[in-house]
């Protein structure tokens, strides 16, 4: 699949998450880490959703390496590029974590042959999991699971992660493990960008160069971004210039000393 | 709210996928070479044939007993139920106890463990995980099950008719001991093959139609809240027995119709 070159990891065009008011518009350009940062209830979760294409929101517009995720011709195309580690893993079930891990690859072949081991394993060691290659789910801990997640993520042809609460539910080691992963990824070109979602700001200083704090009203999704902080290269925009005064605000302040 | 989940599973298309992954998997097979949904599909058969088989052959053996306790004690004479009774008790199970048994049975079994499965799957985000890796949750996940659940059931239903026959025979013998070589003469005698595979038929249709009433709950209302997987099973659950009877119904409906269709053409 040829990427075009000019295209940037991602677009968003109108995205409305709350009330049609409130759109979001974003463009990430390589090499960038996005923070997306809020409340609980805050639509973190929400915005990622529809980043990855399972949900949807009438005249937006998320692109991906210039692939629409929401164009049903370009959406298979925009999902190969982008990994994605779920806020519930969404490991599924019944396959080993080998077979977990290899599911990007099967979408192309169906087959699983032993080719495909050297690759899963070398996905599961980056992430510190290759002894759990074989597996069952039910045998691995909450933080053994999204390790595997992430290494799933990583799988295929990805080339922009999407991650929620990446460090959920991970020992420290493991935590300073998969940020040194992040980085070194982005670092080298692996990853053209890392979106993630996250409630943990000295996570978020560490390893984003960009910010977006979604607002919340009564628990409840505005819609609303407020802006913060971009990087060179990038212009993050935000349906609400201005930031609210309001107590439901994430803790901006916190982030910009 | 501006922002919607996307709703891809119509009955159509889960109908569709059954026949899709059945086509694919029953040639790959032929070849000798299985993809990982071909093998899903092998372990579904396999799981649902060994967690069915037991209370089937149960069920159908209990139905069909207490069927020839009412039967024997309405009878004035065993004599009378002998020359007048038995040798329409086998074509009356196989008709309609056998099938009301195991769709019962496939309904329990089959709608609860399918529609929780996809329902779950739903809430831990299994379903979106499939779908960004470009994987079809339809073919990996629901086609597999409805496969299995559409030849296991039929499968059960031939087995439940020798179920059925031990179950009578047990409550017969115990109530007026008839000869055993007369009682499966005829028993047997009321059995056709004809029989045999339209009540096969009917349960392979039944069991088409519970599958995707599963899927359709498992996918298309399937929300974000653990807490719903219980309301959706008991609503499919609810569905599929009026499934089950509707398409009883129609079956019946054609059987009695068909002679009267078949002298008009003739």
């Amino acid at each position: 699949m040829r990427i075009p070159s000019n295209a940037p990891p991602l677009r968003v065009q109108h995205l409305a998450l709350g009330t049609p008011a409130n759109t979001i518009e974003l463009r990430l350009e390589h090499g960038s880490t996005l923070a997306i940062l809020g409340e609980n209830g805050s639509g973190k979760s929400l915005l990622l959703s529809c980043l990855a294409g399972y949900r949807w929101s009438p005249g937006a517009t998320v692109e991906i390496h210039g692939f629409n995720v929401f164009d049903s011709r370009q959406r298979s195309a925009a999902q190969r590029l982008m990994g994605v580690v779920f806020q519930h893993s969404g490991l599924i079930r019944n396959f080993t974590v080998f077979e977990n891990v290899a599911l990007p690859f099967l979408a192309r072949s169906l087959t699983l042959d032993s080719e495909l081991e050297d690759k899963v394993k070398l996905r599961l060691d980056l992430v510190g999991c290759g002894h759990l290659l074989h597996r069952g789910l039910s045998e691995l801990s909450e933080g053994d699971r999204k390790c595997v997640a992430l290494a799933r993520a990583l799988a295929g042809e990805a080339r922009v992660l999407l991650a929620d609460e990446p460090l959920a539910a991970l020992s420290p080691r493991r935590r300073s493990l998969v940020e040194e992963l992040l980085v070194a990824l982005v670092a080298v070109g692996a990853l053209s960008g890392v979106i993630f979602a996250t409630q943990d700001l000295a996570f978020a200083r560490r390893i984003a160069s960009h910010f977006v704090v979604m607002e919340s009203s009564g628990g409840q999704p505005t819609g609303r971004v407020v802006m913060q902080s971009a990087g060179a290269g990038s212009d993050i925009d935000g349906g609400n210039q201005a930031l609210p005064a309001s107590s439901t605000t994430f803790h901006v302040a916190a982030l910009a000393s | 709210m501006a922002c919607q989940q996307y709703r891809r599973y119509s009955l159509l298309a889960l109908a569709g996928s059954i026949f899709s992954v059945g086509l694919g998997s029953f040639f790959r097979c032929l070849l000798r070479r299985p993809t990982v949904i071909d093998l899903e599909c092998v372990e579904q058969i396999r799981r649902f044939a060994l967690t069915t088989v037991i209370p089937a052959c149960t069920t159908t053996a209990l139905y069909a007993g207490i069927a020839t306790y009412v039967i024997v004690a309405e009878s004035r004479a065993p004599a009378a139920f002998e020359s007048l009774v038995l040798p329409r008790l086998g074509g009356l199970f196989v008709e309609y106890v056998i099938p009301l048994a195991i769709a019962n049975l496939v309904v329990m079994k089959g709608v609860v463990a399918m529609t929780s499965d996809i329902a779950s799957m739903r809430v831990s985000q299994e379903i979106e995980a499939l779908e960004v890796a470009g994987l079809n949750p339809m073919e990996m996940i629901f086609a597999p099950r409805a496969i299995a659940l559409m030849i296991a059931a039929p499968s059960l239903s031939i087995i439940g008719v020798y179920a059925g026959f031990v179950g009578a025979w047990v409550v017969a013998d115990l109530v007026w001991a008839p000869q055993l070589d007369s009682f499966v003469d005829l028993f047997a005698s009321g059995v056709s093959e004809l029989a045999v595979t339209g009540t096969a038929i009917k349960v392979l249709f039944t069991a088409f139609v519970i599958a995707v009433i599963s899927g359709h709950f498992g996918f298309r209302r399937g929300e974000r809240e653990i807490a719903q997987v219980g309301r959706i099973t008991t609503r499919a659950a609810v569905t599929a027995v009026l499934g089950v009877t509707t398409v009883n119904l129609i079956f019946n409906l054609l059987d009695g119709l068909m002679p009267h269709v078949w002298g008009i053409w003739r």
